[in-house]
């Protein structure tokens, strides 16, 4: 029987491409959050 | 009692454990397809990708609706918070469907109905993000949102369904293939590790919208405190 296509480099290529993307959103988030943090701080203290 | 900081809190715990468990089960559990070998693996989370896309976006109408009938702004904040995770969620699984095409169909791309339908779709609520930019005012903004996410949405059945009804290279995975469509048969195994998979991301989605709205809410806060500092 023959061996299933060498395609294990796509297969981590596409698991980074996941990773990456939701980390990347995650830490979008969490600057968006410390950012809006700091100008509702300077807002509230004018 | 808990409060809802808690709740978030336990939330976030549930779904790390729950993405680490479908990682577990994708890497190790599910068996390696017999012709297209390791890159079959990336259907798991690609199909669950587009899956909370296309929910998100459905998710955004629905609340994009009930904003209509209440000008209750929180229910702006929701359906634009849905939009944006959707966006992200469309674009992965598009960018792991192209890595996945490339040793199976020999291209990165090709315009095929469903590849085609899914970047229209996901342009339109790319386009979505972009005009809601120009408008400076909040109820005329969520306003516009609101019946723009309504009309946008048609774009996911069209989506879903692309598949079934032209010609196409794409696999069919939920329901049955027509004639014109190739069917993908599982291992009980590799059944189980999409059902998973699909079931994770679906609260994993949930988390990051509840995150989202809460973001949303302080930009809220933000804009009223500019508002009225300029008063």
């Amino acid at each position: 029987m023959d061996e299933p296509a060498q395609t294990v480099q796509y297969f981590i290529a596409g698991y980074t491409v996941i990773f990456i993307g939701l980390i990347g959103y995650m830490v979008s988030l969490y600057l968006r959050w410390k950012k809006l943090l700091a100008a509702k701080k300077m807002l509230e203290d004018k | 009692m808990l409060n809802a900081k808690d709740k978030l809190k336990i939330l976030d715990i549930i779904t790390i454990i729950l993405v680490a468990a479908a990682i577990g089960m994708v890497f190790f559990y599910a068996p390696i397809e017999r012709v297209m070998g390791y890159v079959q693996k990336v259907f798991y989370f690609h199909v669950a990708s587009a899956w909370v896309g296309m929910v998100s976006f459905i998710v955004a109408a629905v609340t994009g609706g009930i904003y209509l009938r209440t000008s209750d702004q929180k229910w702006d904040v929701v359906s634009y918070a849905s939009v944006e995770i959707g966006i992200v969620f469309a674009i992965i699984a598009i960018a792991m469907g192209s890595i996945w095409a490339r040793p199976i169909w020999n291209t990165w791309w090709t315009w095929d109905p469903r590849l085609t339908t899914t970047s229209i779709m996901t342009l339109i609520y790319i386009a979505y993000l972009m005009l809601r930019q120009g408008i400076d005012d909040p109820d005329r903004r969520a306003r516009f949102g609101a019946v723009y996410v309504i009309v946008g949405v048609l774009s996911v059945p069209l989506t879903f369904l692309s598949i079934r009804i032209f010609r196409t290279i794409h696999p069919v995975v939920i329901g049955k293939a027509s004639a014109a469509s190739a069917a993908f048969d599982m291992a009980p195994k590799m059944l189980q590790t999409f059902l998973f998979s699909l079931l994770v991301f679906s609260i994993l989605y949930i988390d990051l919208l509840w995150h989202r709205v809460k973001l949303g809410k302080l930009e809220e806060e933000v804009e009223h405190l500019k508002i009225s500092s300029m008063e």
